[in-house]
C-alpha cells in the first residue's frame, strides 16, 4: 500500500475515533437497575485499553501493553523490554431502568443517556532474563447514572423536584510477575487490591411545602483478589493461552441517611445506617488461542467464562437478592500490520478489528450485547498511539439496546 | 465527649432490671405516669423509687403488689416494664440495615420465627400468600393451645398495605411480642390470648416496602408491572366490596397511586388477606395505616353511615380516649369517607360489607407532613405502639365479650355464603 494511501486511512479512523467518540442511544438491561451494576456490562475482567478493545476485546492472548498484566500477566514476558502505557476512553450508554426511573416512580419516554471520560490505566512492565514485571492502575468499573432533576410544575409554579445523583468506580493496583519457564512456555501471577466508592443521593423536595426528603447512601469498596495466566506457544505460529481471576469478596462500608426535614414543623427526622456491606465477585477462567497467518496478519479468539451463578453477598448486612446464570464472553479479533517510511523513519500503522459476544448474567430476560470493534494507530520504534471503538447492540430485552466506548493509549517502550 | 442522658438513664434502667431479675423480684415494675405535681406527690406519699423524666413522663418503679394503691389514688399508669429490656439483651429497637429499627421483609421474617419459636405454645406462623416478587406474606396467629382452631373470638390486625408506611408493621408486630412477652406475668393479657385467637398479619405488601427501603423511601403501591410503564397496584384500593365503584374513591389510571388494579382481588397480596378471612370468623379487624392520627370505620365509599354506625363510633370513641390518655396525642374519629376522603375497594370496607364486622383504619401519627408524614423517628416507633395498645387491647376485650359464635356449621355455611357474594359483587 502507497505511503499517502495509509497516511490517508489513518487519518480518516484517527480523526472519526478521536473526535467523534459514538454517543448512542442504548440502556441497560431489564433488572440491571441495581446500585453495584458496573456501567455497561456486568463481566468485568481487567481493563480495554485501545489496542486490545480494538481486536474484540482480545486481552490475554496477544500483549499489547502492560494492561495484560490484570488478565494474563504470562504475556508480560513477550513485551519489549521496558513499556509504559496511558489509557483514557469515553464510555457511553444510556439507561432504562435504573434506581427509581423507569421502575415506578419517573417515566421517560426515552432511554436516558450517560457518557463518561476516564483516564483509565496507567502502567508499567520490565523484563529481565528469563522474568518479566508489571505495576499498573485501573479503573476498573464504573457506577455513574444519569442524573435526574425533574421539576413538577403546576400553573407556572414548581411545587416539587425530584433528584438522582449516582457516581462511583472501582479501582484496581495490580503488581504482576511473569517466568518463562520453557522456551514454548510462560506463567504469571498477579496481585490485585481494589477499591473505590459508590455514592448515591435521591432528594424529593415538596417545594410549596417546605419538605425535603432524601437518601444519602455511600459505600466504599476494598478488596482483592489473585489474577494468574499461561501462554503456551505450540508452534511459531500458535499460541494457546488460559487464564484466571479468583472469586473475591468487594467488601464495602456502608452507610445510608433517610431524612425528612420540614423546618416549618421544626421537623428534622434521620434515620441512618452505618453498616457493612460486600459482594462475592465470580470467578473467572478463560481460554484464548492466537495465529499468526503471516508477518504482518494474525488473529486471535478468546472465550471466558464468569461465574455468575455464585454471586452473592451482603447488602447493609441483608443477603442480597440476585437471579444469575453463569456465562461465557468470546472475543473474536485481526490485526494487519503494514509499515512505511517517512523522514527516513519506520512507522507501523495496524488495523483492528474484531467482534464481542457478552451475554449479561440476569436470567429474566437474558441478554446478550454484540459489539463491533475497530482500532487504528500510529507506531514508531518507541513511541505508541492506539485508537479504537466499539459499538454494541443489545436483544433480549426488547428495546434493542446498545452501548459504546472509545479509547486513546499512548505507550513507549524500549 | 456529649452522651444523652437519656441513653445512660436507659441503661442504668436495664442494669436495674438485670439486677431485679438476678434477685427474683418478679413483683416490681416499671411505670409511669404522665408528669404533674398533683401525681408526683401522690407519688412521693407512696416512697416508690423515681429512675427518669422523659417525654413528659415520670417514670418509676412500683411493686405489682402496690398497683392497687395507685388505682385508689386515681393516678393512671403505664406499666413500661416490657420496653426495658436486661442490658446486653437484644431488643426490638436493634433491627439495623438502611432502614434503622423498622423491619425490612427478611427481618420481620426472622423475628416472627423467633416469636414462634420462643412460644411454641401460643404463637405460630401462617403463610397466607406470596407476593409477585415471591416473598411470603406471614400471619402470626397468637393464642393458648394455637395449633387448635378453637371456638374463640378471632381478630385481625393488618399493616403495610402501603409500602410507604413503615410504621404500620412495627405496630401490629410489637403488638404480637407484647402480648406473647407479657402473658406469663400479666393475667390481664393472659385472659385475652386464652380467650382468643388474635391474628397478626404485619407486612401485606413486601415488595413495596423493600422497593421504599431501598429505591424511593415514597413508594406507596405494590410491584405490579402494569406493562405500560407504570408498576404498581395500590392494595387498599383492590378488595372487593364496591371496587372501581366510582374514579374518585380509586383511579383506573395505572400511573395513580390510588390504582385498583384490573378487577377486585387482583393481587396476590389481597387475595392472601382474603384467604385468611374466609376461613376465620373475624370478630373485628384493625388495618394499620399512616398518617394523620385518626381512626376511621365505614362507610369509605360514602359519606353515608353504616347500619351499624352507632357501635363502631362508640368503640373509635372509647379507642382515641385510651390513645390519648397515654401521651396526649388525640387520634380523631370518624367515617372515612367523611373524615379523609372517599375511596372504594379499601380493606375495612371490604370486611364490614361483606363479613359485618367491626372495622377500623388506624392512621397512625404524625397528624401531619409538616411533623414528618410518612417518616415517624426511630425513637417514636416504641412510643406510637405504647399509645395504641390500650385500644387493642380494648378492642380485643370487646370481642370476646360480644363473641356469640352459634353452632359451628351455620357459622360456616354463613361465610360460604359471603365469600360467594364477595366473589360476585363487581368484579
Amino acid at each position: 500500500m502507497k505511503k499517502q494511501n495509509f497516511l490517508f486511512l489513518f487519518s480518516l479512523l484517527a480523526g472519526v475515533l478521536v473526535f467523534f467518540p459514538p454517543s448512542l442511544q442504548s440502556q441497560l438491561v431489564i433488572g440491571q437497575y441495581e446500585d453495584e451494576a458496573p456501567f455497561r456490562t456486568w463481566n468485568s475482567f481487567g481493563i480495554q485499553t485501545a489496542p486490545v478493545m480494538a481486536m474484540g476485546e482480545i486481552q490475554f492472548t496477544i500483549a499489547s501493553d502492560s494492561s495484560t498484566s490484570l488478565s494474563n500477566p504470562a504475556l508480560l514476558f513477550y513485551l519489549p523490554k521496558v513499556t509504559f502505557t496511558i489509557n483514557a476512553s469515553v464510555s457511553s450508554t444510556s439507561f432504562f431502568k435504573y434506581s427509581f426511573v423507569n421502575t415506578g416512580v419517573l417515566t421517560t419516554e426515552r432511554n436516558a443517556m450517560h457518557r463518561y471520560t476516564a483516564f483509565d490505566f496507567a502502567g508499567v512492565s520490565y523484563r529481565v532474563k528469563n522474568w518479566a514485571f508489571a505495576l499498573s492502575w485501573a479503573q476498573i468499573e464504573d457506577y455513574d447514572r444519569p442524573v435526574v432533576q425533574k421539576e413538577y410544575i403546576w400553573r407556572g409554579y414548581t411545587y416539587r423536584i425530584l433528584g438522582l445523583i449516582q457516581k462511583g468506580s472501582l479501582k484496581n493496583v495490580n503488581f504482576s510477575i511473569s517466568r518463562k519457564i520453557a522456551k514454548f512456555l510462560s506463567l504469571g501471577v498477579g496481585f490485585n487490591f481494589v477499591y473505590g466508592l459508590l455514592e448515591r443521593d435521591v432528594s424529593d423536595e415538596w417545594v410549596m411545602d417546605n419538605v425535603t426528603i432524601t437518601n444519602n447512601m455511600s459505600h466504599e469498596f476494598s478488596g482483592y483478589y489473585f489474577n494468574g495466566g499461561m501462554c503456551l506457544s505450540l508452534t511459531e505460529r500458535l499460541d494457546i493461552t488460559a487464564v484466571f481471576r479468583t472469586p473475591y469478596v468487594k467488601n464495602s462500608k456502608s452507610k445510608s441517611l433517610h431524612r425528612y426535614y420540614a423546618p416549618d414543623g421544626q421537623t428534622d427526622i434521620r434515620i441512618e445506617a452505618d453498616s457493612r456491606s460486600k459482594y462475592n465477585q465470580p470467578l473467572v477462567f478463560g481460554v484464548g488461542a492466537g495465529y499468526r497467518i503471516s508477518g504482518k496478519l494474525r488473529m486471535a479468539t478468546e472465550f471466558t467464562f464468569f461465574r455468575w451463578s455464585e454471586y452473592s453477598g451482603q447488602y447493609f448486612e441483608e443477603p442480597l437478592q440476585r437471579n444469575f446464570r453463569d456465562v461465557v464472553k468470546m472475543g473474536l479479533g485481526v490485526e494487519y500490520v503494514d509499515s512505511f517510511k517517512l523522514w527516513n523513519r519506520e512507522f507501523e500503522i495496524p488495523f483492528r478489528g474484531g467482534f464481542v459476544l457478552d451475554p449479561q448474567p440476569m436470567k429474566d430476560p437474558r441478554s446478550n450485547y454484540y459489539y463491533l470493534t475497530l482500532g487504528t494507530g500510529l507506531h514508531t520504534e518507541r513511541f505508541l498511539l492506539d485508537t479504537s471503538m466499539m459499538i454494541g447492540e443489545e436483544s433480549g430485552s426488547g428495546y434493542s439496546l446498545k452501548a459504546s466506548r472509545a479509547a486513546l493509549s499512548l505507550s513507549y517502550r524500549f | 465527649m456529649h452522651v444523652n442522658k437519656g441513653v445512660i438513664l436507659l441503661l442504668a434502667v436495664s442494669i436495674l432490671v438485670v439486677h431485679l431479675e438476678a434477685n427474683n423480684y418478679p413483683d416490681v415494675e416499671i411505670l409511669s405516669v404522665v408528669k404533674s405535681r398533683e401525681y408526683v406527690e401522690k407519688l412521693l406519699e407512696m416512697g416508690v423509687d423515681f429512675l427518669m423524666e422523659r417525654n413528659n413522663r415520670v417514670y418509676f418503679l412500683c411493686s405489682a403488689s402496690s398497683l392497687f394503691r395507685l388505682r385508689e389514688k386515681d393516678i393512671p399508669y403505664v406499666i413500661e416494664t416490657p420496653y426495658f429490656y436486661p442490658y446486653g439483651q437484644n431488643n426490638v429497637f436493634l433491627q439495623g440495615g438502611v432502614n434503622g429499627d423498622y423491619h425490612s421483609y427478611l427481618e420481620l421474617e426472622k423475628d416472627l420465627t423467633a416469636l414462634e419459636e420462643s412460644y411454641p405454645g401460643l404463637a405460630r406462623i401462617f403463610i397466607l400468600g406470596e407476593s409477585l416478587e415471591k416473598r411470603k406474606i406471614y400471619a402470626l396467629k397468637i393464642s393458648d393451645n394455637v395449633s387448635l382452631d378453637e371456638d374463640e373470638a378471632e381478630v385481625a390486625l393488618l399493616g403495610c398495605h402501603h409500602a410507604r408506611e413503615w410504621i404500620s408493621v412495627e405496630v401490629p408486630y410489637l403488638l404480637g411480642k407484647y402480648l406473647l412477652e407479657n402473658y406469663r406475668t400479666d393475667a390481664s393479657i393472659r385472659k385475652v390470648v386464652n380467650e382468643s385467637e388474635i391474628w397478626i398479619v404485619p407486612m401485606i405488601n413486601p415488595d413495596g416496602l423493600e422497593y421504599s427501603i431501598h429505591v424511593f423511601r415514597y413508594w406507596r403501591k405494590n410491584r405490579r408491572d402494569n406493562m405500560d410503564g407504570s408498576y404498581g397496584v395500590d392494595l387498599n384500593r383492590n378488595y372487593g366490596y364496591n371496587w372501581g365503584l366510582d374514579d374518585s374513591g380509586s383511579s383506573p389510571s395505572t400511573f395513580s397511586n390510588v390504582y385498583r388494579g384490573t378487577s377486585a382481588f387482583s393481587e396476590p397480596e389481597t387475595q392472601a388477606v382474603r384467604s385468611l378471612f374466609v376461613q376465620k370468623d373475624f370478630q373485628a379487624v384493625i388495618s394499620y395505616h399512616s398518617f394523620s392520627q385518626v381512626i376511621l370505620y365505614p362507610w369509605g365509599f360514602t359519606e353515608e353511615p353504616a347500619p351499624t354506625d352507632a357501635q363502631l363510633e362508640m368503640l373509635a370513641a372509647e379507642m382515641s380516649r385510651l390513645m390519648e390518655a397515654v401521651r396526649g396525642n388525640v387520634y380523631e374519629y370518624g367515617r372515612a369517607g367523611e373524615s379523609l376522603y372517599l375511596t372504594n375497594g379499601d380493606t375495612t370496607d371490604w370486611t364490614y360489607g361483606v363479613f359485618g364486622i367491626p372495622s377500623f383504619t388506624i392512621e397512625l401519627p404524625p397528624v401531619d407532613i409538616y411533623h414528618g408524614g410518612f417518616f415517624n423517628a426511630e425513637e417514636e416507633i416504641g412510643a406510637v405502639f405504647k399509645e395504641n395498645l390500650p385500644a387493642v387491647l380494648y378492642l380485643l376485650d370487646w370481642s370476646i365479650e360480644n363473641y356469640n359464635p352459634g353452632p359451628e356449621r351455620h357459622r360456616r355455611q354463613e361465610a360460604d355464603g359471603r365469600r360467594q357474594e364477595t366473589d360476585g359483587r363487581r368484579q
